[in-house]
């Protein structure tokens, strides 16, 4: 009897520590939070999203091309922030159909390289979850999906 | 730290602080009135832009200010990195996919050269960087591989207007195989007269080859940087990268002027990471200054310039002493700077 009750508490333990596990911890909190402040002059502790993409849309064109695949495909429920600006017809097709299915952003100052972010490429945000964080590469797509 | 290079020779330089004076302004209104974004080329003593936004390539002269459209590119399947224009072709250097494409007045399109042959070439979008062309005689392409997939470096690879390989020269520092200098890796290049001088961003020496021969290294180091300029491991993150490039300072371009026989030498100076807040400083605002050689590669002293008067990468030499800078204005313009 006893070990029926532990079994579950122990299982539940497990899931939700291998879902922390998932996100790498992010170390520049204080700083994003800053920077979207400053550019949507609005508090991100009062977003109703718990997960933000941002898409630097000039950084590696494979992770931005599946990045936008991925969004168009699934339909997650997170706020898009596009960083800079593309005049490329297959990126502008694709943000056009992103925009019917979810908030987006647009920082077209590229705003966010003035702050310490460490978002080189395509990245996921968890804000819940003190800021964990997945680069958006290629062979990450996998951890998404089981984090999503 | 090795830094490949003889340090000794560039120890405790101490040279003449020189002035500067803003001869003549040329300005390009009608260019910049629409483009968002514009690389620049100089070409038989006029001027090239590549307008990024609308693929538009003009010729401004100088003599009689006029501007022409020299070709249309289209850039619905990406924007290039660099161009170079000869009397009948135009070529196109993309990074993604590594390729350069030859154009023809027709408007006939030929791949000259991709990665598929064993060439590899880095950029570094969230810089500005630009993979460049540099009209090496009747060579094209700066194209090289500056290291493969495990940090073996190589030597530079020269390629004629074919795609093939001339000639390659000067073994890169060895340096290369243990870190990384972000925006810095590439040497900064001139050639003439069979000369090929070469100056990296993170030495205070340049060297000097006669086509595929050696000749020897000299000093043209700042009073302002410190003799070894240390690098970043490999495996740097991007935020490491973008910090380096605020903070440290480092050679950029060197140009040569063939009517005074002088040499001028980019430099950028050190600078905080954040002045206030938790914005960062802006990478290029800082002091930067000149070094100026004479044809001797003998320096003959240094010019500190005023922070975030002048855009630094875009610097060009004509029949004209000094040298031409872009000025930061809002509307495209050069100013000829005379240093004494």
């Amino acid at each position: 009897m006893h070990n029926v009750l532990i079994l579950p508490l122990i299982l539940c333990f497990f899931i939700s520590c291998s879902s922390y596990s998932i996100g790498k911890k992010y170390n520049y909190q204080d700083d994003f939070d800053a920077y979207f402040q400053f550019t949507f002059n609005h508090s991100i502790s009062k977003i109703e999203e718990d997960i933000l993409v941002i898409i630097p849309i000039a950084s590696c064109s494979m992770c931005v091309e599946r990045t936008l695949d991925e969004l168009i495909k699934n339909n997650y429920d997170a706020r898009i922030i596009v960083v800079g600006t593309s005049h490329e017809e297959r990126y502008l097709k694709k943000l056009d159909e992103i925009e019917k299915n979810y908030p987006l952003l647009y920082d077209s100052e590229a705003e966010l390289f003035n702050y310490e972010t460490d978002m080189g490429k395509p990245t996921l945000l968890i804000l819940s979850k003190n800021y964990q964080y997945i680069t958006l590469e290629e062979t990450a797509w996998k951890k998404v999906y089981e984090l999503l | 730290m090795d830094v490949g290079y003889p340090q000794d020779t560039c120890d405790q330089m101490q040279h003449a602080a020189l002035h500067y004076q803003s001869k003549e302004t040329i300005s390009l209104d009608t260019i910049s009135s629409f483009a968002s974004k514009c690389s620049v080329k100089q070409i038989d003593q006029s001027l090239c832009f590549l307008n990024n936004r609308t693929g538009g390539i003009y010729q401004h002269d100088p003599n009689v200010s006029s501007i022409t459209l020299k070709y249309s590119i289209n850039i619905s399947d990406g924007v290039p990195n660099d161009f170079w224009i000869s009397n009948d072709h135009v070529y196109l250097l993309y990074a993604q996919p590594n390729q350069l494409i030859r154009i023809d007045s027709e408007g006939n399109q030929e791949i000259i050269f991709s990665q598929n042959q064993g060439l590899f070439l880095q950029t570094f979008p969230f810089m500005g960087d630009k993979l460049q062309i540099a009209p090496f005689g009747n060579l094209v392409s700066t194209a090289f591989s500056q290291h493969d997939e495990q940090y073996n470096v190589k030597p530079f690879k020269l390629l004629n207007i074919n795609g093939t390989t001339e000639y390659g020269f000067g073994q890169q520092p060895e340096i290369l195989r243990k870190y990384q200098f972000p925006l810095i890796g590439r040497p900064s290049r001139i050639h003439h007269d069979q000369q090929h001088i070469i100056a990296y961003g993170f030495s205070p020496s340049i060297e000097v080859y006669h086509r595929d021969s050696f000749l020897n290294h000299y000093c043209a180091k700042s009073m302002y940087l410190d003799p070894v300029i240390s690098g970043l491991g490999h495996n740097a993150s991007f935020q490491e990268r973008s910090n380096y490039i605020i903070e440290k300072g480092f050679y950029l371009g060197i140009y040569y002027n063939v009517t005074e026989g002088r040499y001028y030498r980019i430099v950028k100076h050190p600078q905080p990471l954040k002045s206030a807040g938790r914005r960062l400083n802006k990478r290029y605002d800082g002091t930067w200054s000149v070094i100026v050689l004479d044809d001797s590669f003998q320096t003959i002293g240094e010019c500190i310039m005023p922070a975030n008067q002048y855009d630094y990468f875009a610097c060009f030499t004509n029949d004209q002493a000094g040298l031409w800078v872009a000025n930061k204005s809002d509307s495209l313009q050069f100013e000829n700077l005379q240093f004494y």
